[in-house]
């Protein structure tokens, strides 16, 4: 059996993007002093989540490793592609890093894990697809949803689509989930896809969720979802370009504040649904 | 315990041409084809899929090469084929199309944003749209072991009941970043691609795409069954891997797929012709077993390709072993007395029926190991 999935942990970390790339190193020796150096920006806003998350517990060596990003090693790769029409060589470090298995790479390191360690991306549904890896390879691992800005930030607006004054944030969401814990403060109950407004309707008709679960909708209209779930569910649905993290985000944020009940609920850009059910335990 | 899966439908296009068979002449004669030289710093080798074309024209012509042929022989029904679910390998994913729409901006004399438009799962989601899938979709990429994985979720979906079909594909399209990059690390051949040999200096990178649709039962397909496999990470070197740790994923491959390494009648290599791949493997190999069963690196043939080999190397083992035969392994004539094993120097007749395990080694020490059997 799939589920449940009981969640050992959870961290968050974001941080509104300035004008300039503000140095992560500060934070990210706070929460593992053997930090390693010379890693790309992903793998250190990977580090300050993670380590959080674990908060210097010991894992065992057989903890999977699943990392979810939408945009991935971004930094890297324009620079790479910055040398290459400069006509410069790459350098070697930033060739390295430019594979964004690196992140899971070095937390396996500081963690002392040999199992699976993968990255996961998709168009739609980024984090549950991240959890949905996870879950059917490992007993336990950790899940993280990161994704990082790039500079100068009127680049990165034009790259994402934003308009020139819209906040960009990057962030780090980590779960820690142990098929064999004793203790788990929460649960994931259930992640579950639907092809449509209908397959949704028909499946929350019987959903056993408290009708006061608390909601978490992204890029979906609330109206759309209130009709179709009967749940109360917040007014506001904010686009993102990163809809992946906003999932996460929600869902790490009601795991740490102990939601009794709380359902995250995404719909695709081709109007399909992925439905992510978490209980506190 | 976890059921084999079988391979329903194939599609495959390297430098050697489309298809199965296609690859069965070259890979036949023990000779690999003469690398083309690209315009990068150096003027390396590469081996082209594609005779011409810019790179992001090239990465969906080799998408649509290896995919259309795959659903084809799968042959499913509408409402099948909607509920297909996708899972795709790669390490360079949509960058060529980033490059090539930059670098032409940078000839023009421009000063363009570079990756407007950025997503993992860009490709993905453009393959789902195209081919009418409308199951989950799922880009992995963990450098050259990431069609391998792939291979494995898959199989993974499959067995608990996800989907009834999972498309899997890898693809590398020809990208100045990749060759740049290897070129800067100092891993590109200085001559001919010999991997495990003395003399061995590098790896030759090459382009290429392979989809396969998995299905839990066979029904008309060939008897190619992916039984098993595991992936590891190894985190002593962000650029090579521990002999411990390649026995180790060998060992955890064979175990999930109830294979012991006496029964395995052959073992395609990662082989990427390094100093460093080609001496960690070999060393993991000789402590697998003895005597090793016959094995070999089918990198000389069509270069490496990155990310997608896993799914590459796959289907021309399959075409080869469909033929009753093991390639040799081209380039190799001095055996290093560092590794201290031998890869076939010929092709080695291969029984119908068996198991063979297939290794792919990513940076990020992302260790994966398949069993694949017939």
């Amino acid at each position: 059996m799939i589920f449940p999935l009981p969640i050992v942990a959870a961290s968050g970390f974001v941080q509104l993007a300035g004008d300039t790339a503000a140095s992560l190193r500060d934070e990210l020796r706070s929460v593992t002093p053997n930090a390693p150096r010379r890693i790309n920006r992903l793998a250190e806003l990977g580090l300050i989540g993670a380590h959080r998350c674990v908060a210097g517990r010991d894992l065992t060596d057989d903890t999977a490793v699943v990392v979810a990003t939408t945009t991935g090693c971004l930094n890297d790769s324009v620079q790479l592609l910055r040398a290459i029409g400069d006509r410069r060589p790459p350098m070697p470090m930033d060739f390295i890093n430019v594979s964004s298995n690196m992140t899971g790479f070095h937390l396996a390191a500081g963690l002392r894990l040999h199992s699976s360690n993968q990255v996961v991306a998709s168009a739609d549904f980024a984090w549950e697809a991240a959890i949905e890896v996870a879950m059917l390879g490992s007993r336990r691992f950790l899940v993280g949803a990161i994704e990082e800005c790039t500079w100068p930030l009127a680049q990165q607006r034009e790259r994402l689509g934003l308009s020139q004054d819209a906040p960009i944030l990057e962030s780090s969401q980590w779960l820690w989930v142990d098929r064999d814990a004793t203790s788990p403060i929460a649960r994931i109950d259930s992640v579950k896809r639907f092809q449509n407004d209908a397959e949704l309707a028909g499946d929350l008709s019987s959903a056993s969720w408290p009708r006061d679960s608390e909601v978490s909708i992204h890029n979906a209209d609330a109206a759309i979802v209130r009709a179709l779930t009967g749940l109360t569910v917040p007014t506001a649905s904010t686009p993102s370009p990163h809809s992946g993290i906003d999932a996460a985000a929600a869902c790490i944020a009601a795991v740490t504040r102990r939601a009794r009940s709380f359902v995250c609920i995404s719909r695709g850009r081709t109007g399909q649904w992925c439905v992510t059910a978490i209980t506190a335990a | 315990m976890r059921q084999p899966v079988y391979v329903t439908g194939t599609g495959l296009v390297t430098c050697l041409g489309s298809g199965l068979a296609a690859q069965v002449p070259v890979l036949r004669s023990g000779l690999a084809p003469k690398a083309r030289t690209v315009k990068t710093t150096e003027g390396h080798a590469f081996y082209h899929a594609i005779a011409s074309g810019d790179s992001g024209d090239r990465l969906y012509a080799l998408l649509e090469r290896a995919i259309v042929p795959a659903l084809q022989a799968a042959a499913l029904d509408e409402q099948a084929l909607r509920r297909t679910a996708l899972v795709v390998g790669s390490s360079c994913l949509d960058l060529p199309v980033h490059e090539s729409i930059y670098l032409s901006a940078v000839d023009k004399g421009e000063s363009p944003t570079p990756i407007v438009g950025p997503g993992y799962g860009t490709m993905a989601a453009n393959l789902a749209r195209q081919f009418g899938l409308e199951g989950p979709q799922y880009t992995l990429s963990t450098a050259c072991s990431s069609s391998a994985n792939a291979l494995l979720h898959a199989r993974l979906m499959l067995n608990a009941g996800l989907a009834d079909h999972v498309l899997v594909v890898g693809v590398e399209a020809y990208n100045r970043v990749s060759v740049e990059g290897f070129g800067a690390l100092l891993l590109l051949a200085r001559g001919e691609y010999s991997p495990f040999d003395k003399d061995r200096t590098g790896l030759i990178l090459g382009e290429g795409a392979a989809a396969v649709v998995l299905a839990r039962t066979a029904g008309h397909a060939p008897p190619v069954m992916l039984y098993g496999g595991a992936s590891a990470c190894d985190s002593s070197s962000p650029t090579s891997s521990h002999p411990d740790r390649i026995l180790a994923v060998m060992e955890r491959a064979l175990a999930d797929a109830g294979v012991g390494v006496s029964e395995l009648i052959g073992i395609k290599a990662h082989g990427t012709g390094t100093v460093s791949n080609d001496q960690a493997e070999g060393d993991a190999l000789r402590r697998l077993h003895a005597p090793l069963p016959p094995f070999t690196s089918l990198k000389p043939y069509v270069g490496h390709t990155l990310g997608a080999c896993g799914m590459i190397e796959l289907l021309m083992l399959v075409a080869a072993w469909g033929e009753g035969f093991l390639p040799a392994t081209p380039g190799f004539s001095a055996i290093d007395p560092g590794i201290g094993v031998v890869p076939a120097t010929s092709a080695v007749p291969l029984a119908n029926r068996g198991a063979v395990l297939c290794n792919f080694f990513g940076f990020g020490g992302n260790n994966t190991s398949l069993v694949v059997a017939r």
